[in-house]
Order: structure tokens, then C-alpha cells, then sequence
């Protein structure tokens, strides 16, 4: 297990069946302890229930009540060649925020469409979405092949249809793969019911996806805090892209000023990877502190700025206008900000642009947001600083992406 | 280092800090048992050999007796600020499961839950962090890293805000507080796995004595039972949890509470349990 795990979310429309595959996922591979589908089996008996796979992994007495998914769940999963952590998403578009959560975090995500009832509108924003986060590897599944007879021809105009609409959001090169999550087809092995398939089942093709590759070489350090247990003083934080090593020079944001570092902490002392938790100790006094940025002197892929351009979303039933204070978090920073304007908006079922002077819940948006105080961004998307959140009545209520200053 | 420990560890050790940096009064509970001893070792790490977070022990009465001196030794060893908090009405009054007074999960929720509530609201403290794991049971599963808590310590399972992008719900109404989980992504073996590569102490309990049992999970002695297993030592202990005979039993299998009410722990976490 010298391999770091590799997250996988499920998305799509509610009742499509994610639930069941995951279940059926976790069941057939032997990943559930004993006695877990006996205890499930005389739970539906005694609440007059169906058996469902999904059970497995609706474990709240909410989602069991009403047999629907309500929060990402994350399980673990062991394949022979590494371990996943499976999130299951769920389907409801009330439940949007909690499916950006559990999504956000993958590195691949399967979209499950129905064969029987096709690609609906939530789908589509479910598509969108997972677009928008950024998940690195988009495939599809097309659920339910028992109920349409196993056809080929079905399968083949759903993803005709599926591949003109991720086209319209640049998503190519995506895999469709036709399964039953009922009868648990195509799933840890190829099935005889489809024998016109020929491409890999879902194990086979989780295994054979690799992590992204190193966003940059640029290194990017975000100062989470200053520590004074004792001398010397350290500058905590997380490397976001690139290396650091003892000896190296870093320019330090927003004061423009050059330090190098004279040691460093972390799970390896003598250089920082991406990604890691560091603690540093540089040979200037400069009082830095969190929301500091350190980078590769010159770097030319950060710019502070009072003002930018954003792809955004909005996850709360309110409406977010124009001209509304709220708050932006951006790496280890924060800032008051508002919209000035929104620039276009996309409806993510239709993909027709509308003219709002407010952002609705799922809406994509383009806007122009203007900071209280100026930020360190970036609009290329391998660094942290290219993402943001938007905080409001005490909640994460939305974000976005930097697209242009 | 085990590049799966090493991604875990990074991840815990940016959570921490993000809840260091972030609130004013934060606790941790130590249970004294191997995930939350883990977690105070990530804590030494995150702030370069300091315990600067009080720790909280919420002591029943009916800890297993080797649990509380492992705790004071511990304690005295490491320099930590420790608070021990009982539900000390309660226990006068002996309103207790042991006492035939309750059923389990009244107890857990009085002896426990209310023991943590008084603690929170007696130092005011804004952030709690807790070493629960995704991997144990299903409501906790379904947790958010940074999870916002009502006035009432309520847990609102259904209406929980989003989390994204390592960004956290910092941000928290006055009078409320909010849970802070950094060991999430972690599951039993990770843990035994941690324990073994940076030799990290653990209370003798956990490992065979020579009589053929041992506990798997630590709990109150009375809704808590040994498995039997020869394992003496941390290798041991994965050996069993991979390949093992517990490779397919429930971590928790000896834990009471969980049973009852067909989600009792659940029911338990949504009145303010860890």
C-alpha cells in the first residue's frame, strides 16, 4: 500500500443508481466485514423494505427513510493495485452543495445516467458541474442495461447524445461504459449479457487511470501562520506547487521582498515536496504572516490585484445580486469583495446564456468581482491561488475560478 | 516514509494549523485511546514539538483503570495542559447504565455528551477537534472536516454546510462552535501503520498480555469487550487487520451503543456525541 489513495466520486441524477453500484462495487469486490449485508437484510425485513445494495452506504436513518442519497459518504475501497475512497454523491439538486463537497475532491468522477429514463436535466447540471470543479477524469456510465435488454443500440444513442453536450463544454475524450449496478454487470468483470462491449469494466478502468501529473515547477507557499514556541521563529504552511529546499531564495507577497530559507520541517527535512505541511525558518525578520505568500522569485504566474474576472457558482437557495458584500476566501487569504457585473450567465441544463442581476443556485456564472482589500491571484489553473470560496452568513456559499485580471 | 502515511500526515498536520489559526479557544479530545493518541502526535508535529491545545478527557468513572494512568503519565511525560471533565450530578446520583439506572445510550449521552457540553460552555471553547474516522461508521462517514455544531451542541445532519477546495466553514455564529476532524481520511490500519513507523506510545490495553485477548476499540469497561487475539504488537495488530481474522470484522463490533436503535451512534452524534 506504498501508494497514495486515489478518490473517486459518483454523480448523476437521483434514482440513477449510484448508490446501488457503489454498493454492489463494495459487496462483490469483498470489501465489507462480515455480517454487514445479513445486518442490512434484517434491517429492511423488520422496516418492511426491499433489499437495496445502496444501503451500504446510506447509512443515515434520514436517507434510509426515504431511500435516497443526502451527503457524500466517503468508503474505502482496496483493488489489487491501490486504494480508492469512494465518494458517493448524491443525486437531488437540494442536495447540490453536498455533492460539490464530496465532489471537489476527486481525482476521477463517474457520471451515472439511467438507460431507462436518459440524460435529464439534472444530469446535465450534475456534467457541468464536475466540469467546473475540475475533476481530472470524466467517465460515464450508462446504468440499468438490464432494463433496457442489454441493447447495444440504446447504448449507442445515449452517448451520442451525452458526448454533443459535454462537447459544448470542451469535455472529449471521455469513457462510456454500459453496466447494470442491480445485477452487478460490467462492474469487477466483463459481462456475458454485453459481449458487443469491448472496453474495460469499471475496476479495470479505475485501475488504469493514473494521479495527475505535477501541476508546475513553480513553487507556491502559502503561509498558514507564524510560530514563536521558541527561538527560532517558523513560518508554517503547505507547499502548493514545486519544491523547496534549504538555501533557496523565495519571493515573499504581498511586500515584493526576497528571503531564503535556512531550514526547513516536514515529513522529509531536506526538501519539500507538492503538497506537503511545512514549517520553515528564513534569514530575514520579515513580519509575515498568514495569508503571505512565498514563490519562485519572478514568477510571473501570480499578480495582486483589487479586481478580477471569475467563473463562479452558487450553492444557497437565496440568490447572490449584484453589489452584495461578502466574503472571499483565496488560499490562506481573505478579503471582503462584491460583483460588480455579471458578464454571462449559463443555464447548466440548457446551456442557453441568460441576462439576471443575481447568480441563482447551480447557475455558472462569468462576473467581474472587485476586493476590499487586494489578493494575490492566479488564472492558471495548477496553482491553489487560481480558487476561491465565498463565505456569507457564516457559511461557504459558493466559488470559482480566476479567469482573467 | 510510506507515501500513503506521508499524504495523510500532510493533510492532518494543514488541518490542524487551519484550526489553529483560526480560533481563539480550541480543545481536543483525548480519549486515550489510538486514534486521538495519534492525533496528539500530529498536534506535537504541527507546532514544532508544542501541545499548545488543552486536552480534554471525558472521564466517565468507568474507564478501564490502566487507561487513566497511561492518560497522567502521558500527561506528565509530554507537559500537556489537561482538563478532565465528568458528569459529576450524574454520577453522584449514580444515573448510571452500571448503576441499572439508564440504558446504554442514555448513559453515553449523560455520562458523555452532557460531560463535553458543561466543558464547552465552562471554558468557552469556539473549536473541538476529535480524532473520529470516516472509516468507523456510517454517519461519521458522511462528516465534514470542519463541522459547524448549533447552540444546543446539535449536529445538523441533513442541512450541513459545503466544504471545498481546502477550504474550511471557519466562520461560526456567536455561542456556537464547531467540531474539527483532521483524522477523516485515515482508516484503522492507517493508524496502526502511523503508531508503528514513528513508534508512537500506546496504552498496554490494546495488545495481548499472554491471556489471549485484547481490545480492539477502548470504551467504558462495561459496553466494552475484548476480542480474542494474540497480537503483542503493532505489526501484529496490521498483519491481523489485513490479512488477519479481523480483516473482515467491524472495528467498533465490540462497542455496545452502536447497536441499538439500528444506528445508535448516529442518534448519539446528532445530540453533540464525538
Amino acid at each position: 500500500m506504498n501508494t497514495p489513495d486515489f478518490n473517486v466520486c459518483f454523480v448523476g441524477h437521483v434514482d440513477h443508481g449510484k448508490s446501488t453500484i457503489v454498493g454492489r462495487l463494495l459487496s462483490d469486490s469483498g470489501t465489507l466485514p462480515d455480517g454487514k449485508i445479513e445486518q442490512i437484510k434484517n434491517y429492511c425485513q423488520s422496516h418492511g423494505k426491499k433489499f437495496e445494495f445502496a444501503f451500504v452506504i446510506d447509512a443515515l436513518k434520514e436517507e434510509q427513510r426515504q431511500g435516497i442519497t443526502i451527503d457524500s459518504a466517503r468508503v474505502f475501497f482496496q483493488s489489487e493495485k491501490r486504494r480508492y475512497q469512494i465518494i458517493d454523491a448524491p443525486g437531488h439538486f437540494q442536495f447540490l452543495k453536498n455533492m460539490i463537497s464530496g465532489a471537489a475532491r476527486a481525482q476521477a468522477a463517474f457520471l451515472v445516467v439511467d438507460a431507462h429514463s436518459g440524460f435529464t436535466e439534472n444530469s446535465r447540471r450534475h456534467a457541468s458541474m464536475i466540469h467546473f470543479l475540475g475533476v481530472p477524469s470524466i467517465a460515464v456510465l450508462i446504468n440499468k442495461m438490464d432494463l433496457v435488454d442489454y441493447s447495444k443500440e440504446k447504448f449507442q444513442i445515449l452517448v451520442a447524445e451525452i458526448k454533443s453536450y459535454l462537447q459544448q463544454w470542451n469535455i472529449h475524450q471521455v469513457r462510456f461504459i454500459p453496466v447494470s449496478g442491480y445485477q452487478g454487470d460490467q462492474l469487477t468483470k466483463k459481462s456475458a449479457q454485453m459481449s458487443w462491449y469491448d472496453g474495460p469494466c469499471l475496476l479495470e478502468y479505475l485501475d488504469s487511470l493514473h494521479h495527475p501529473f505535477e501541476k508546475s515547477p513553480t513553487s507556491c507557499f502559502l503561509v498558514q501562520d507564524t510560530y514563536q514556541f521558541g527561538s527560532p521563529k517558523k513560518i508554517a504552511g503547505v507547499l502548493n506547487t514545486g519544491q523547496l529546499r534549504s538555501g533557496q531564495t523565495l519571493t515573499a507577497w504581498p511586500a515584493n521582498i526576497d528571503v531564503t530559507i535556512q531550514s526547513l520541517e516536514g515529513a522529509n527535512n531536506e526538501v519539500g515536496n507538492a503538497g506537503d505541511s511545512l514549517a520553515l525558518v528564513l534569514d530575514n525578520d520579515l513580519p509575515l504572516r498568514r495569508g503571505d505568500i512565498l514563490t519562485t522569485p519572478q514568477s510571473t504566474e501570480f499578480q495582486f490585484v483589487a479586481q478580477a474576472t471569475a467563473q463562479m457558482i452558487w450553492l444557497k437557495a437565496e440568490p447572490l445580486p449584484v453589489g452584495k458584500n461578502f466574503l472571499i476566501k483565496c488560499g490562506t487569504q481573505k478579503t471582503m469583495a462584491r460583483i460588480q457585473c455579471i458578464e454571462k450567465l449559463v443555464d447548466a441544463s440548457t446551456l442557453l446564456t441568460q441576462q439576471k442581476p443575481s447568480i441563482d443556485k447551480g447557475d455558472i456564472a462569468e462576473a467581474r468581482i472587485e476586493f476590499t482589500d487586494p489578493i494575490v491571484i492566479s488564472t492558471d489553473s495548477s496553482f491553489e491561488l487560481n480558487r476561491f470560496v465565498v463565505v456569507d452568513e457564516y457559511q461557504i456559499s459558493g466559488g470559482g475560478h480566476w479567469l482573467s485580471l | 516514509m510510506n507515501s500513503q502515511l506521508r499524504q495523510l500526515e500532510n493533510k492532518s498536520i494543514f488541518l490542524l494549523r487551519e484550526a489553529y489559526a483560526n480560533f481563539k479557544n480550541l480543545g481536543v479530545l483525548w480519549s486515550i485511546g489510538k486514534d486521538s493518541t495519534v492525533l496528539l502526535w500530529l498536534i506535537r508535529k504541527a507546532f514544532a514539538g508544542h501541545v499548545p491545545i488543552p486536552l480534554i478527557h471525558i472521564d466517565t468513572s468507568f474507564k478501564i483503570p490502566e487507561m487513566i494512568r497511561y492518560r497522567d503519565q502521558l500527561a506528565k511525560d509530554w507537559g500537556l495542559k489537561l482538563i478532565v471533565s465528568s458528569n459529576t450530578e450524574a454520577l453522584e446520583k449514580k444515573e448510571t447504565f452500571p448503576d441499572g439506572k439508564l440504558s446504554r445510550m442514555q448513559c453515553c449521552q449523560s455520562l458523555k455528551t452532557q460531560a463535553l457540553t458543561n466543558v464547552i460552555q465552562r471554558e468557552k471553547i469556539d473549536g473541538i477537534i476529535a480524532g473520529i474516522r470516516s472509516d468507523e461508521e456510517g454517519s461519521r462517514s458522511k462528516e465534514r472536516y470542519f463541522s459547524p455544531r448549533t447552540l444546543d451542541n446539535d449536529w445538523n445532519i441533513i442541512e450541513q454546510p459545503p466544504e471545498f477546495w481546502n477550504q474550511f466553514n471557519t466562520d461560526f455564529k456567536p455561542g456556537t462552535h464547531v467540531r474539527i476532524h483532521p483524522l477523516l481520511d485515515w482508516t484503522e490500519t492507517n493508524i496502526w501503520e502511523y503508531i508503528l513507523q514513528e513508534k508512537i506510545p500506546t496504552v498496554s490495553l490494546y495488545y495481548d498480555q499472554g491471556n489471549g485477548s485484547r481490545y480492539r476499540s477502548l470504551g467504558c469497561y462495561p459496553c466494552t469487550q475484548p476480542v480474542s487475539s494474540t497480537a503483542k504488537n503493532p505489526a501484529e495488530i496490521i498483519a491481523e487487520l489485513k490479512t488477519g481474522k479481523f480483516s473482515r470484522v467491524a472495528e467498533r463490533s465490540g462497542r455496545s451503543q452502536d447497536s441499538e436503535d439500528g444506528g445508535g451512534l448516529e442518534s448519539l452524534r446528532t445530540k453533540g456525541y464525538m
